[in-house]
This record gives structure tokens, sequence and C-alpha cells, in this order.
């Protein structure tokens, strides 16, 4: 059916100091998704200069209108670095309060959801430099269960503390609420949990279009160009 | 028409990394007829023109569906008897009527199915979808909204009561637990982020907690 689409424009990226700390994490971000050697030679250098990049990284986590996934995954980079210099800026970020989640028909999947991913990325950070034998980050895992206002990040730092340290659990449980009893009890997914079948298709539906063929796997090309049946 | 922007970093959402392999006539051109994409709900602005460029919603929307077609390392085994990561796409393609670029707002959904019969029917793939997801969590996005598309809402909307349910969030959380088991063309931090995500879902969007949560292999592996 005919509709009026919108249009976009691609915006700026956000213009930020130039300095040696913001340029290393950029970067590692940049490389996360990439070569793992590059990768691992990239944190090498942000722990010759570690306070650099930790000043540039706070001054980049601060700026939360912009671009989660950067945000988190500067964090991601921070627990890669491993080192216990971070715990400060990770647990401030684990401990982050969050606007309310929208909980209304038809908004499935939302940003606030995105953001709350920053503070879980804190929160695995935190529980890796702990594993590794920073205790400040156990110590700020235990206060993010006593105090952030959200189930959904209480469990994660719950889950890290018990991963560190089985005898956490005592000191865990009395700080968690009735409501957060069963967070004590989740298990690791099995294989029979998620093996599914979709159902028949309902009748009272048109059968689905015909099929096309699925190409093996290429790169690209010289001459990509617009679909080439895009014009309807 | 509404007019919109957006940015985010396309080397942290994974982007950089998919592009070479979605940046490919023949894909683009599979895609393009297999998802009913049309012209002008791509076009001004949003890459009908510019099908590569990763800085546009059209380029991110076909890393996401590369994600989905092709992260089972038997890809082309589509059985509805194998895990739903080889079944994924293929779901999709069946049930999705239509995918089309739609503005939105930066706030809202990633995206809305209408489904239903004597209506049109369609998928639309807004901002927070182009700009606030990695490249796996559009996937796991575009399985959800194929469930939607096969004419199943949420039963405690925008919630699933259980995950007896079989609903939207439960597919969306079984995509994500194969992805982690069996995809070996993707990188830690995807994977990192995609297992994130699926365990806020278990927390946050089944009315009754499903009492599992994924590791980092998707699910126990028996010993």
């Amino acid at each position: 059916m005919f509709r009026i689409g919108d249009s976009f424009g691609p915006a700026s990226p956000p213009d930020r100091r130039g300095d040696r700390g913001e340029w290393v994490m950029r970067q590692a971000v940049g490389l996360l998704h990439g070569n793992e050697e590059e990768y691992r030679q990239v944190l090498d250098v942000i722990r010759q200069d570690l306070d650099a990049a930790l000043a540039a990284t706070e001054r980049w986590l601060g700026d939360t209108e912009q671009d989660p996934m950067g945000r988190w995954s500067l964090i991601h980079v921070l627990s890669d670095v491993g080192h216990p210099g971070a715990v400060r800026l990770l647990h401030a970020q684990a401990a982050r309060r969050l606007p309310t989640r929208r909980k209304e028909p038809g908004v499935c999947e939302q940003a606030a959801d995105v953001e709350e991913l920053v503070n879980v990325m804190a929160i695995e950070a935190l529980g890796a430099l702990a594993r590794a034998g920073a205790g400040e980050a156990a110590d700020a895992l235990f206060d993010v269960l006593e105090n952030q206002d959200r189930r959904s990040l209480r469990g994660p730092a719950l889950a890290e503390l018990l991963a560190i340290n089985p005898q956490y659990r005592e000191r865990a449980s009395a700080l968690l609420g009735d409501e957060d009893r069963d967070l004590l009890d989740l298990r690791v997914t099995r294989e029979d949990d998620v093996r599914l079948t979709p159902e028949e298709r309902d009748p009272g539906r048109p059968p689905p279009r015909k099929v096309v063929d699925k190409p093996r796997p290429g790169s690209r090309g010289p001459h990509n160009r617009p679909p080439t049946a895009g014009a309807d | 028409m509404t007019s919109c922007s957006g940015w985010s970093d396309p080397g942290a959402s994974g982007d950089n990394m998919y592009v070479p392999r979605s940046c490919y006539q023949p894909f683009i051109d599979f895609v393009w007829e297999a998802y009913d994409f049309d012209k002008g709900d791509w076009d001004d602005g949003f890459g009908w023109d510019q099908p590569c460029d990763v800085l546009r919603p059209l380029a991110r929307t076909f890393n996401g569906l590369w994600c989905l077609e092709y992260s089972a390392p038997d890809w082309w085994n589509e059985g509805y008897d194998s895990p739903i990561i080889n079944w994924a796409g293929r779901y999709a393609r069946e049930n999705i009527d239509e995918l089309d670029g739609r503005c939105g707002t930066i706030t809202g959904p990633f995206a809305t199915t209408q489904w239903g019969p004597f209506i049109d029917n369609w998928t639309q793939l807004k901002l927070p979808f182009f700009f606030l997801s990695t490249v796996s969590m559009r996937a796991g996005t575009i399985i959800h909204e194929a469930r939607h598309a096969s004419w199943k809402g949420h039963d405690n909307d925008p919630d699933d009561s259980s995950w007896g349910y079989n609903g939207a969030w439960r597919y969306h959380v079984c995509w994500i637990a194969w992805f982690l088991n069996r995809c070996t063309n993707t990188s830690v931090a995807m994977k990192d982020a995609a297992r994130q995500r699926a365990n806020q879902i278990l927390a946050n969007n089944f009315t009754t907690d499903p009492g599992f949560r994924l590791d980092q292999n998707g699910f126990a592996v028996p010993p």
C-alpha cells in the first residue's frame, strides 16, 4: 500500500577534545569488533597512561545524551584493560540511577533498555576486576546490590558476587528484599529451554511470499548500487 | 512527512565489522526481495541510493539482516527442526509482510509491527533500532517483530506473561542463546552485548521470571 515515507539526514558526531587519552580510547573502541592483536596493543598503550585514558573516559561517559553503545564500549575497553584504577569510575556507572522504563502497550524495546546496558557492563567489569583480586571492586558490587533501585541491575550485581566467591552468598542474601529472594535461585539456561519449533501457520493468513534463493555470503564488490529490484 | 537525524559510532555498534559482508550486491538484492523493502520507504536519506553507508538506516538494517541470516555456521540449513539460529531468517522472511524505515523518536520503540486480517500488514523500524543498537541486537529485534508479524502479540503488553506463552520475547531470547552458542563470525564484545540484552529481557519482560539466565555459551553444555 502506498504511504509517504520520512526523510533522514545523518547527524554530526560529537566534537571531542583531541588529547592523548581521548584518542587512544577512541582507537580501542574502534577495534573492539576488529583485529584482536591490534586491540591488545591498544590496551597496552592505555595501561601505560591510564590516568589520561580514565580522565577522557569520564568526560565521555558524562555526556549521557550521546550514543549509549559508545559508552558501553568504553566500559568494555576498561574491563579488558583490567586495572583496579578504574574501580571508582566503574562504580559510579554501575550505581547510576536511570529513568523509569516505559511500560505501555506497543513499546517493546526502548532507549531505556540500552541505557541500562551501560550499567550492566560496568557491573560485569567490576566483577572481572574483583575476580582478579581487586577487593574494592567487590565492595562496589555490594553497594550496587544494596542501593541500586532496579531489580534488573541488582540481579547482575548478585550474579557477579556469587561468581567471585560463593561465600558472599550469606552477606548478599542479607541485603536482598523479599521481592529479590528468587534471584538467589536463578540457574543457567539449559539447551531444552531454548529449543523452539514454530507452530503451524494460522490458516487465516495469506501464504508466505515466494521463496527467494539465499546467496552464499560474499564480500564487498566494486559496483554496489541501489537494490536491483529497488524501484518498486 | 517527518524529518529526523541520528548518529552513533559505527565502530562501537559493530557496523564497521559487518558492512563488508552486507555490502554485497547479491545479498542486497536477496533481502530487498525477500523482506519486501520498497524504495519509497527507504529513500529521502534513509539510504536507498547509499546501501553501504553505515551512517544511514538502510545499511544498518542490512547488517542486522546479515547477522540474522548468516550467524549459523551451517546457514544453508533452515529446517524448522534445527536450532532457531538456523531458521530465524527463514521465519522472518515468511512472516514479515514488508519492512519499512521510519523516524519514530529516539526515546520511542525500536520497531512496530501491524498485523491482522483485512488491514495492511507491515513492520516499521525506527531511529533507536538504527542508532541505539548493536548489529546483533538488531537481528534480535527482527526475530521479535517477525513473531508479532506471525499474528502473535504480547499477552501482557508490552510483556509476555510467561516463557510458556511462547511469544516474541521468548523467540528473541532463544535466538540470542543460539547466537552465543553457535556463531563464529562475530566478536566477543558483540556476544557480550547480546548476552546482557537477553538477560535484561528475562529480568524485565516476563511477568513471571523464567528463573534462568544465559551464560557466555548461551546455555549450559552438559558434561
